[in-house]
């Protein structure tokens, strides 16, 4: 016990694999799942014997439903990802026909522009439908522009479902790909996930749902430690493979293909619930359709932006599950598995959870402001039942979420969704134009509506648990009262919810004050600029961090005053754009001897096929290699104990700044590149060209109007996996006689990064 | 080293006027309490030669605080021996606070001090003339010492440091002897963290001779009355286990609660594990033991080592209730916020503690006006030495006055001494609450010898004090 506290204490984070085959790993899991489980019931078996005060019932009850409403869905949780898959993609199926369904209602043609665009890139031949709900002609016009075809209906019953049936009526393929108007799909989609439809009983393919603009409102970022938290990471990385398992995958309404046959088996995508998805899985399974989820990312999307759009498709997956329970409930349909019905029956109660938790958020200041407490003491008694229950119960839960559950995160978003889901259980009572499908707002869209209103549930409980802390410890200066050490640990619970309150409060407020709604693709691009002047004939080499299709920002040595005009030459892979700009913005330091700008940049008058281009390279290249360097989970206990690999902490320390470079091999050969890293004995290089490993290489490294020579050694190379965008990693190992200038580079190079990463 | 800004040292400053405040604030809050009158007497014999070694309340321990508490007697009265308590726990606050920077940072050394002073049973120490907080100074201190020759590159300075780290917890040990409990967890930490051969020579072997010749020298001359010390006076006050772990929780609850948040720091948790398991001896002895005695002092042993791991606690409080919030004000209004919940749970726990004992002002002011110098006063009380507390207090109006204790003797032997010694008032000192009531009465034979003068109900935090006072016909 003492080593495992002492290696548990001493666990560093290392990169996730999030691969679920190692069989040691997996049975170490279940066991503790196993333990985590006997500990939670005896700790409810004991509240409800010794604990309850009897001079307040309710709130003891109320209390105790909402920690056995927390363990019931954590066990649901636990069955749920017993035994999640790890699935290698087959070979593709050949010649067979794919419709392509894109429905949309009010989406912006911007944001349809780039799902149309990367739909057209598809490899495997298809056909794109466009089904607009929203009967727009600048949408038929889009799609006469990019040679889609276009779809219309006059009535819109049954919303997305009904729309998606439309289609499903005008399709002559045998499989259909369904995309929601913001997700663009990479080029070998249908190729990666068209083989799983050898076996005759798979219905329908799930991929994950992935979400490219990383600053939304439900994603978390740490940008120096590469690392993101999304909110729907446990369920799409782990939960969908985990049902895999039990064939009980969802379809979630885009980003997946599905057999027509199955489809017309259940007389199209079912109608009847807001959550079609939902209800259309269900119906797949009990007819005898077999799932599939192809763990990969293999499209993305926008994420909601602010709590507002969040809010909207929450209430809406709500209000639909309950239409499901209703109509659907899966403990009465016939054609199910008792597991699948379990998996089923844990995505439907998960709106109760708004209920736990404000049980869970309105005790603290019950009891500081009453001095009555849900249980009959809080003493030592309690404690050592509760802290044991608590931590084994925290560490199961961490172990069995494989490292995707980010459990204060968690919390933090639960602190966000109460009240929606507290809502939820009241809409099916209102009438029936509450319950209606609202589209979640996406892009611009979802961006300008001011939520003030929505963040009151979270103001309150801030404000109220921070009154109620007052007013106990006013009481007790005064001597009126006695139970300092209650009072205390109900403060910090109150405290730690105000906490979640605030952060809520605080990144909605910080997205609606942010100058810039369009996400930048975070890339590492070579780009010559010059001023637009005549004075100045120069091109001078620096980086492209970040791009849009709107604008960018540089990283260049030398200074550009705002409003100032430039000419960039982006050096894209495969082609070069010449683009006009404007300098929008410029924060500058000096990083050693050389003055540092990061300039932010608007296109003018960028044509439609430019912008065409800069889309296509961003959809199909930029957003998967920029998520690719992102970690999204971490290594369990577990696996840091029984894994043996090499640990993300050994590597020596490394400056994250992006300089460009010039590569000059033996041979002859010269290539532009980006240095992405650089150590105190080598340097990673994002190269046009590869180079064989052993190889010498020069190396100029573009620091304004000065090079600096440094000479080293291809140790690696890696191929970012895109025939169209070809580009390189290098890892370079530097020359002796280079590394004093190494030495500088790397001070240089620690203050850009520094700058950067703000 | 770690560079301290203005700004840290003038938070230093304030943290340490803040304790000196606190400490100082209304010194004369109450009567002497046994305890104190108890050690002034006993520094007072050892200043004019009067050492006794062999008496109960001697038992071979070293004369330290007594000394020190009897010269600050001298100097200010029973406010100057107060104050005493006040100079060890500011020393004491100090070295916490350097722990907490040498082994983590000055934020943590900064906290560390101000928890401890935060701490209601560090502020009742400082206002009170026992000698607990000099054998916690020097615990402190030791452990200090030892945690700075870790740093130290140079073997002859580590050896020097190893070497007063086994002087002050020698010490340490001496002035109390419960902080004995602690020596086998330091050694092992040493043997840990330093080399064998350094650790055996500059601090194991030195410790095992002093600790050696203490015992051979000085204890078990006074073998006898420190085993009768140890085993017969409180029979009473031996609790089972669950009890005791209530009344442990009771002083320990909040730091081992602050101290398993620290558990979860990112960076330092193994150092707050390693500070949990250096507190623990005292609660291990005192639950296996079920001796309840002067726990809510002897706590004060387990904090030394706490406060650190609390620190990281705290600490990390802030970072967990503000987790993922970038502004800058959000981490320290949390942080300030655990802060303002730990001052008020300190200050109500210092209020109790400081009215634990009743506060006899009225009781001797009586006496001092009512009764006259070279009177007799026989007191029957349930504490044994309340003689002491009694003769200290009137000791200045009436110098000539006796004072005898009746409260360990039978009813018979109570009456044959009342006789014989022909006190001229007798007191009946003892507490009441929900399981005791008053028992203490004049024998039957002698109730036409004296009548009831006065009679004083005083509460205090653990029931009422119920004095009766007779004077002789």
């Amino acid at each position: 016990l003492l080593i495992f506290i002492y290696n548990f204490l001493k666990g560093e984070e290392v990169v996730s694999m999030a691969d679920f085959s190692n069989k040691r790993v997996e049975r170490t899991v279940r066991i503790i799942a196993i333990i985590a489980i006997l500990v939670t019931l005896y700790y409810l078996y004991w509240r409800i014997v010794y604990t309850f005060n009897p001079n307040a019932l309710f709130f003891s009850w109320a209390l105790y439903g909402a920690e056995v409403f927390g363990a019931v869905t954590t066990f649901l949780f636990y069955f749920s990802v017993w035994k999640p898959t790890t699935r290698t993609a087959p070979p593709p199926l050949p010649d067979r026909s794919v419709d392509v369904f894109i429905p949309t209602k009010n989406e912006s043609t911007n944001v349809l522009r780039k799902t149309l665009l990367a739909c057209n890139d598809l490899k495997y031949p298809h056909r794109t439908i466009v089904l607009d709900d929203g009967n727009r002609p600048e949408v038929k016009a889009l799609c006469g522009e990019l040679h889609c075809v276009y779809l219309s209906r006059e009535k819109h019953a049954n919303a997305k479902a009904g729309n998606i049936n439309f289609g499903l009526a005008y399709s002559t393929a045998e499989f259909v790909a369904i995309f929601d108007a913001d997700h663009v799909p990479l080029p070998h989609f249908i190729d990666r996930i068209i083989g799983y439809f050898r076996d005759e009983k798979v219905g329908f393919v799930q991929v994950p749902q992935e979400f490219y603009n990383i600053d939304s409102f439900q994603h978390r970022v740490d940008r120096k430690h590469k690392f993101i938290w999304g909110e729907q990471h446990l369920f799409f990385s782990l939960i969908q493979p985990g049902r895999d398992y039990w064939n009980a995958g969802y379809f979630v309404g885009s980003c997946a293909m599905l057999r027509k046959k199955a489809l017309k088996d259940i007389e199209g995508i079912a109608t009847g619930s807001i959550t079609e998805d939902m209800l259309t899985s269900i119906r797949l399974h009990a007819k005898g359709w077999s799932s599939v989820y192809h763990n990969e990312n293999l499209a993305y999307g926008i994420a909601a932006e602010t709590l507002s759009p969040f809010h909207i498709q929450r209430q809406r997956w709500g209000v639909g599950n309950w239409q499901v329970f209703v109509r659907a409930n899966p403990f009465f349909m016939r054609g199910l598995s008792l597991p699948q019905r379990l998996c089923y029956l844990s995505s439907m109660i998960y709106p109760l959870e708004g209920v736990q938790k404000i049980i869970f958020y309105v005790t603290p200041p019950i009891a500081l402001f009453t001095g009555i407490l849900p249980m009959r003491a809080l003493d030592v008694n309690y404690l050592v039942h509760f802290i044991p229950y608590f931590a084994i119960s925290t560490f199961g839960f961490n172990q069995m979420a494989r490292g995707f559950g980010g459990q204060i995160r968690l919390e933090q978003f639960s602190m966000g969704k109460y009240f929606t889901y507290l809502k939820t259980l009241v809409i099916p009572f209102l009438p029936k134009k509450s319950k209606e499908f609202k589209v979640t707002p996406k892009g611009e869209e979802g961006s300008k509506r001011v939520p003030v209103t929505l963040i009151m549930p979270q103001a309150i409980i801030f404000l109220g648990s921070i009154a109620a802390i007052i007013w106990a410890l006013v009481q007790l200066l005064l001597n009126m009262r006695n139970d300092s050490f209650i009072v205390a640990v109900n403060s910090f619970w109150a405290l730690y919810n105000s906490g979640l309150a605030l952060a809520i409060i605080q990144f909605d407020y910080k997205k609606l004050f942010q100058r810039r709604w369009a996400f930048r693709i975070p890339d590492a691009v070579p780009a010559l600029y010059r001023p637009m002047g005549p004075d100045d004939k120069h091109r001078l080499l620096a980086v492209a961090d970040d791009i849009t299709e709107e604008g960018l920002s540089l990283i260049a040595i030398g200074q550009v005053p705002v409003g100032g005009e430039l000419k960039i030459d982006l050096l894209l892979p495969t082609v070069t754009l010449d683009l006009d700009c404007q300098v929008v913005q410029e924060r500058s330091i000096m990083a050693e001897d050389y003055p540092v700008s990061h300039l932010g940049l608007r296109f003018h008058e960028a044509s439609q096929d430019m912008k065409n281009t800069l889309s296509r390279y961003l959809s199909e290249s930029a957003v998967s290699k920029f998520m690719r360097e992102y970690r999204i989970g971490s290594k369990t206990y577990v696996e840091k104990r029984l894994i043996s690999e090499r640990h993300y902490n050994e590597r020596a320390y490394r400056a994250l700044a992006y300089l460009p470079v010039v590569i000059s091999a033996e041979t002859g050969r010269n290539a532009y590149a980006v240095m992405k890293d650089v150590s105190k004995g080598g340097i990673l290089l994002a190269s046009r060209a590869l180079f064989q490993q052993g190889s010498e290489i020069n190396m100029d490294v573009i620091l304004g109007r000065q090079k600096l020579p440094l000479t080293g050694i291809v140790m690696r190379n890696f191929t970012q996996e895109n025939e169209d965008y070809p580009e390189y990693l290098l890892g370079i190992q530097i020359a002796q006689s280079s590394l004093e200038k190494l030495s500088y580079l790397l001070g240089v190079a620690d203050k850009i990064g520094a700058f950067i990463l703000g | 080293m770690k560079a301290v800004s203005l700004n840290d040292s003038r938070l230093l400053w304030g943290i340490m006027i803040y304790g000196l405040i606190a400490a100082c604030w209304n010194p004369a809050h109450s009567s002497a309490i046994s305890a104190e009158a108890t050690n002034i007497f006993m520094g007072r014999q050892v200043l004019t030669g009067e050492f006794c070694p062999l008496c109960d309340h001697y038992a071979g321990s070293v004369q330290i605080y007594p000394v020190l508490s009897a010269l600050g007697d001298k100097v200010g009265g029973l406010m100057g021996a107060r104050a005493i308590g006040a100079v060890f726990v500011l020393g004491l606050a100090a070295v916490l606070y350097l722990t907490g920077y040498v082994l983590f940072s000055v934020k943590h050394g900064l906290l560390s001090a101000l928890l401890f002073l935060f701490n209601g049973t560090a502020l009742y120490l400082s206002r009170t003339a026992t000698g607990d907080i000099v054998a916690a100074f020097l615990l402190g201190l030791s452990f200090l010492l030892l945690v700075v020759s870790e740093k130290q590159q140079s073997t002859s300075r580590c050896g020097l440091l190893l070497f007063t780290g086994a002087v002050s917890l020698f010490f340490s040990a001496v002035t109390k002897y419960t902080v004995a409990l602690f020596i086998v967890p330091l050694v092992i930490y040493v043997f840990w963290k330093h080399k064998f051969w350094k650790a055996l020579l500059f601090f194991f072997l030195p410790l095992s001779i002093f600790l050696s010749a203490y015992v051979y020298f000085a204890v078990l001359p006074g073998w006898n009355s420190l085993m009768e010390i140890l085993f017969n006076p409180y029979g009473g006050e031996f609790l089972p286990a669950g009890e005791l772990g209530s009344r442990i929780f009771r002083w320990l609850g909040m730091p081992y609660l602050l101290a398993v948040f620290g558990l979860f720091h990112e960076e330092r948790k193994g150092i707050a594990f390693l500070f949990i398991a250096l507190s623990a001896p005292l609660v291990v002895f005192h639950i296996i033991s079920g001796d309840v005695r002067a726990l809510d002092r002897d706590v004060i042993y387990s904090i030394v080592f706490l406060v650190p791991a609390m620190a990281l606690g705290v600490d990390h409080m802030g970072s967990l209730f503000s987790l993922y919030i970038s502004s800058t004000w959000v981490k320290p209004f949390f942080t300030v916020a655990v802060l303002i919940v730990l001052w008020v749970f300190g200050i109500h726990e210092f209020m109790w503690l400081q009215t634990q004992h009743p506060d006899l002002t009225r009781v001797m002011s009586f006496l001092n006006q009512r009764g006259f110098d070279g009177m007799t006063v026989a007191i029957d009380a349930d504490k044994s030495d309340a003689d002491y507390l009694y003769r200290y207090s009137l000791e200045k109006s009436h110098p000539f006055s006796r004072f005898i204790q009746i409260s360990d003797d039978s009813a018979k032997d109570r009456e044959r001494v009342l006789r014989r010694e022909k006190p001229d008032f007798v007191v009946f000192d003892e507490t009441i609450d929900e399981t005791k009531t008053s028992i203490r009465t004049l024998p039957r034979n002698l109730d036409a010898d004296f009548s009831l003068v006065e009679k004083f109900y005083i509460p205090f935090s653990v029931g009422v004090q119920n004095i009766k006072i007779f004077r002789r016909r």
